[in-house]
């Protein structure tokens, strides 16, 4: 996709901060006790009288000390909610401490771009592992994103799998404002870490050849290798077949599990080339079984994860 | 047969993965990590500000791919408190570590040489433990010992800490009977060479008794060993110790010292290790595809 395709898009992108600063601060006084709630609604007022960047701080890493460390809850309402507030964004497996500063940092009143950078990454430069998830979390969140996309390479290059999950799982930022090279290393990188590619968003639409080449040549290492291959490693292929593709679907379509078998089909369904529809007809009888069963890339890889992760 | 370890003092920075997988194996389920120098003196407040984050990032990061625990202390070491220039910035920085997660206490600090300006960084630094109610780990000098422990016992009592609060390291036969009359934590450290050997903390033991008292491996870049703490407890057991003061010396007084930090609960690896173990291994990065054989057997 090019720059100026993105851009068309980004600029569709509404996000209504407010209504989703006022969300995350009702779904969290729904699920703390008084006095944790009164902390909080004190900080967030203090937020608004000018505070030193060293306040800003302190409160940040304080916020589970007073709020705890449960996980968050959603109602499915307010799941639903969320979807009209934010597209792609799910706060499945986040905690309340997590919400918490992503509120902060929501909440902050900054002065301008330039400030809001430096603070953010003074905040970076001294997170524990907890608080960078937080950060990365926040990306669809803040203000100013064109100048968040390096800090979201930056966080796809880390090593720690939950930090890279922030930024790359559940989360609408980075099919939104990273560039094709650094989207293509993300989904590389998410398959290399298996992790679930099904809680990556927008996997369909940023398809493109390159990252095609890529996912190809990959699968042809690991098999090299004698090393398994998720049957979800295929979705990002799209409508983007290099000519390699016919031989590696065959290849899959002869492994003897039913998910494999299943990934070439719908990968070849979403190729619609010529050779694509003659490869679905030598296969009909699998192909009818998938569409039997309305199986999607989604059911793929829950089952792959279940199985492996 | 006691068979969950804590080693309450080892610089896992300078280990291996193979250090890691043998200390999960020997039962060790938690450890902490000291902020210290790191063989050669840093020139930048950025060097100790990375150091910091990696403390309470990185390493506490890899620590739990292994099944481990990893908490910390932070502070300014007494050999670096000599570059006024630099100490300073480093005193900067320090309050916004202090209370990060997994951040038990302010440590290790103390004396080494027994300086002017080691005393000033240490007095500002148990002033930081006091105001926010966190444990403090002293690290008492190889030269000069019995001196530099009394003088330091002495320095916070004068900050009017409470010693319930403070762990005192590195001591040795000769500190022990002082440490533990003036109600402070006595930790003894395993370390061959310059420090204590596991024989003669057995006679300790057997002396003194579990109270109060803590054995850990300080394990480090030099010839030391991550296995000192449960290698103690079984020589502790084959010399017939009591097994509840091997559980004390080797687990829960280091537990109910840092745990006064109320960052570091039992719960943090007995509740949530089936759940944990699957989070932690999944999608790792350190052990790259590989799959740890020790899963299950954690608890032995």
């Amino acid at each position: 996709m090019s720059e100026s395709v993105i851009s068309l898009m980004n600029s569709e992108l509404q996000v209504n901060t407010e209504a989703l600063t006022e969300f995350l601060k009702e779904l969290l006084i729904r699920q703390i006790d008084e006095p944790a709630e009164k902390w909080l609604l004190e900080k967030l007022a203090g937020l608004n009288q000018q505070p030193q960047p060293r306040d800003l701080f302190l409160m940040f890493s304080a916020v589970p000390r007073f709020l705890g460390k449960n996980k968050l809850n959603l109602t499915i309402e307010e799941i639903n909610r969320l979807k009209e507030l934010r597209k792609g964004l799910s706060l499945e497996g986040w905690t309340v401490p997590q919400t918490a500063r992503v509120l902060t940092l929501c909440s902050f009143q900054y002065k301008d771009a330039s400030s809001f950078l430096q603070l953010l990454d003074q905040i970076f430069s001294i997170a524990e592992v907890a608080e960078m998830v937080a950060l990365y979390s926040a990306l669809p969140l803040l203000p100013y994103p064109d100048m968040l996309k390096t800090r979201a390479a930056e966080g796809i290059r880390t090593n720690m799998s939950v930090v890279f999950d922030a930024v790359v799982l559940n989360n609408p930022f980075p099919c939104e404002y990273l560039d094709e090279a650094a989207w293509n290393q993300m989904v590389l990188k998410a398959l290399f870490m298996e992790r679930p590619l099904y809680k990556i968003y927008g996997l369909e639409q940023r398809s493109n050849e390159q990252l095609s080449k890529m996912i190809s040549n990959f699968a042809h290492e690991r098999w090299v290798a004698g090393r398994p291959t998720s049957p979800e490693m295929w979705r990002p292929i799209g409508k983007y077949g290099p000519d390699s593709i016919y031989e590696d679907l065959e290849k899959l379509a002869a492994i003897d599990h039913p998910d494999q078998q299943a990934a070439a089909i719908l990968a070849a369904g979403s190729l619609n080339t010529k050779e694509a529809k003659s490869f679905l007809k030598s296969h009909a009888l699998v192909a009818a079984e998938v569409s039997e069963n309305n199986t999607t890339w989604d059911d793929i890889g829950i089952r792959w994860g279940a199985h492996h992760n | 047969m006691i068979n969950m370890f804590i080693d309450p003092h080892i610089h896992m920075t300078s280990r291996t993965t193979d250090d890691y997988q043998a200390m999960r194996e020997a039962g060790i389920v938690a450890i902490i990590e000291p902020a210290f120098w790191l063989g050669q003196p840093r020139t930048t407040a950025g060097s100790f500000q990375d150091y910091y984050s990696s403390l309470v990032g990185w390493e506490r990061f890899r620590a739990s791919q292994f099944g481990i625990k990893h908490y910390c202390t932070i502070g300014l070491n007494s050999k670096e408190a000599n570059n006024e220039a630099l100490a300073e910035a480093v005193m900067e920085i320090l309050p916004l570590f202090a209370c990060k997660e997994g951040v038990v206490g302010i440590g290790e600090i103390g004396f080494d040489d027994q300086t002017d300006l080691e005393e000033k960084y240490f007095r500002q630094q148990l002033e930081l433990a006091k105001e926010l109610n966190l444990p403090v780990q002293i690290h008492t000098p190889h030269r000069d010992k019995k001196r530099g422990t009394a003088r330091s016992m002495d320095v916070i009592l004068e900050h009017g800490i409470d010693p319930g609060l403070v762990i005192i390291d590195h001591n040795n036969e000769e500190t022990v009977r002082e440490v533990l009359d003036r109600g402070f934590w006595c930790a003894f450290t395993i370390y061959p060479y310059t420090k204590m050997g596991n024989k003669r903390m057995v006679s300790v033991v057997q002396r003194f008794g579990s109270e109060r008292i803590i054995v850990d491996s300080s394990a480090d870049w030099g010839i030391s060993d991550p296995l000192a703490v449960p290698k103690t407890a079984g020589l502790m057991a084959k010399s017939g110790i009591r097994e509840e003061d091997i559980r004390l010396t080797c687990y829960q007084n280091a537990l109910t010292a840092y745990g006064q930090s109320g960052q570091m609960n039992e719960s943090d690896w007995s509740d949530d290790e089936s759940v944990d173990q699957r989070q932690l291994f999944e999608g790792n990065s350190v052990l790259r595809g590989q799959r740890p054989g020790t899963t299950t057997n954690i608890i032995r």
